[in-house]
């Protein structure tokens, strides 16, 4: 299938809107773009909620770059199939059942800006044209060369000129201001107006590459005042591999966007082998202006704004990739998405949040965000269960009694999750029997291996309320670590 | 304009190959590698930069003309794609 006009990308997200009123909704977003075309995103929801989280995926930001606003509206037709007709998305050889796919519609926000820049695409493809334009088509004064890179105009140490260009013929150039164009404001206006917006890809070609924060320079966990914001540091930028400047991100986020980039990795894998390679974006060449860092750097600049984990993907082996190339692609896209949906659900309100009142979730909340996080065991659980997510919510999609099970145990767990009482044995055994059931539905052995050990830390807590358990817990692992290695006897 | 072409640049160390944005060439960054072999990258430039490249010490293999790759012209309209996709 030839590659769609940008008219035909505006026309089947209006036959979505039409066909599938219930979940598909039409953004027209505030401003046109720079030659006055609408530009729209959707919304892909069923249900509403303050609490619901949501995913932005946007494409077309690079006009020569073709493939991706046609996987972005494919993703959209796929979803909207899946759930309405009960069907899974079958990517090659890789499957997302229906129920998944309807756990993610019923729980989540999935918000799509298939092309966020018209006029460079509606260049790209005609015939008095240029096929590798890749700015947008803004006039520059003073200047014959038209055209913004848009990447390099976000608000993320915009006037550094760490890897973008003043010359307005350059390909990088970055623009006069920050935001000085409309398409890149209307992204930011995305996450502005969409405030549970956690998660963000801007899907992109090629090198078959999933980037994550920073682009400006090599990344360290230790040194919180070499960061974007500090002006001791403006100018020391933008040199990976020196030891001058590395710019700082939390040691968690870090672990997180390896965990869900080889999440993503995997899936893109499964459809047909490509391999693709998990890595922070500054590569060989440093950056600035990019849509991933500003949107991930938002929380660190004003705190009332959430944390986006976003990532770049740079998808296939060339920018126009003929037909049946480009159908893998499109597969491999829509699963790496898919799972990044996957990736951020969250369990207890994807799964059980019917079963599962206020006060119980507000004490799970509460319990995740005080006690676990505090604690280093605490800590090496909730890592885990961003791992297993995806599997979990595939096999709770599948399963309506396991699903009844679980809701049942976070019932009854809830009361004792924000108190110091001892946990009731009766509370344990009806854990060990989740897990234990659990287990039984695992399909990978990293699951599998997961589950034991918490069967195993569960009688830690026998006859102790929740923070002590969790500290003894820390104790035992502590002294196995300091137990000496045995010589293996003849 | 001038007729461009796919190219590899390689360049002598990783140093040689990020002072490449001197140039202001078209240069896709995602794909510079540097660790396994000769670093390198593509990109997509006309003759006249190839001898701007090579004189500065890059060597540059010419992969394909810019029309060898070009399917832009390749437009599907609406009512190609919808049955496709399984939307009547």
């Amino acid at each position: 299938m030839p590659y769609l006009s940008t008219a035909a990308i505006e026309g089947a997200l209006a036959h979505l809107a039409d066909t599938y009123p219930s979940i598909f909704q039409l953004i027209t977003l505030p401003e046109p773009s720079v030659e006055g075309r609408t530009i729209h995103a959707v919304k892909i929801a069923s249900g509403t909620g303050a609490d619901r989280r949501g995913v932005l995926f946007i494409g077309g930001v690079h006009a020569r770059e073709l493939v991706n606003p046609d996987a972005l509206v494919t993703l959209a037709v796929r979803m909207c199939q899946a759930y309405t007709d009960n069907t899974d998305v079958v990517l090659g050889g890789k499957t997302y059942p229906a129920s998944t796919v309807q756990t993610i519609i019923n729980s989540m926000d999935v918000f799509l800006l298939p092309l966020v820049n018209p006029d460079g695409r509606t260049y790209a493809q005609s015939p008095s044209g240029d096929s590798w334009w890749r700015k947008n088509r803004s006039v520059n004064a003073g200047s014959a060369c038209r055209g913004i890179d848009l990447n390099r105009n976000f608000d993320f140490l915009h006037s550094s000129g760490i890897g973008t260009s003043a010359n307005p013929c350059s390909e990088v150039f970055r623009g006069p201001a920050a935001f000085s164009e409309p398409e890149t404001r209307n992204v930011r206006w995305m996450l502005d107006t969409f405030s549970n917006i956690r998660g963000m890809i801007d899907v992109h070609s090629y090198s078959e590459l999933i980037l994550h924060p920073w682009g400006d320079d090599d990344t360290q966990t230790t040194d919180p005042t070499q960061n974007f914001r500090n002006p001791a540091f403006d100018g020391l930028r933008g040199n990976p591999g020196d030891t001058v400047y590395r710019e700082y991100l939390v040691e968690a986020d870090v672990n997180r966007f390896r965990n869900i980039g080889n999440g993503l990795r995997d899936a893109v894998a499964a459809v047909r082998g490509r391999q693709y390679t998990v890595e922070a974006a500054v590569l060989l060449y440093p950056t600035s202006g990019t849509s991933k860092d500003f949107s991930y750097a938002r929380h660190i600049v004003n705190t009332g704004h959430a944390k986006v984990f976003s990532y770049t993907l740079e998808t296939g082996r060339e920018f126009q990739p003929p037909d049946a190339e480009a159908a893998q692609i499109i597969n491999e896209v829509c699963a790496a998405l898919l799972q990044f949906c996957v990736s951020l659900l969250c369990l207890v309100e994807s799964v059980a949040a019917d079963a599962v009142d206020v006060v119980q979730l507000d004490q799970l909340r509460a319990f995740r965000d005080d006690v676990l996080t505090r604690s280093p065991v605490g800590q090496q659980y909730l890592v885990q269960l961003d791992q297993h997510t995806p599997e979990l919510v595939e096999a709770f999609g599948a399963d309506a009694e396991l699903r009844k099970a679980f809701a049942g145990l976070l019932r009854a767990a809830a009361p004792v999750l924000s108190s110091d009482d001892t946990v009731p044995e009766e509370l344990l055994r009806h854990a060990e029997r989740f897990v234990a059931t659990l287990g039984r539905s695992a399909r990978t052995p990293a699951l599998r291996a997961t589950l034991r050990e918490a069967r195993s830390d569960l009688r830690h807590l026998a006859g102790r309320s929740l923070r002590d358990g969790l500290d003894e817990l820390e104790r035992t692992r502590h002294a196995r670590l300091d137990e000496p290695v045995r010589e293996p006897t003849a | 304009m001038d007729s461009r072409y796919f190219v590899t640049i390689h360049a002598v160390d990783a140093r040689a190959l990020r002072e490449l944005t001197d140039f202001d060439v078209d240069i896709f960054q995602a794909t510079a590698r540097a660790g396994d072999s000769v670093p390198r990258i593509e990109g997509l430039i006309t003759l006249a930069d190839v001898g701007r490249l090579v004189a500065a010490g890059y060597r540059v293999t010419v992969e394909a003309t810019e029309q060898a790759r070009a399917r832009a012209d390749q437009v599907a309209s609406l009512d190609e794609w919808l049955p496709a996709m399984g939307e009547a």
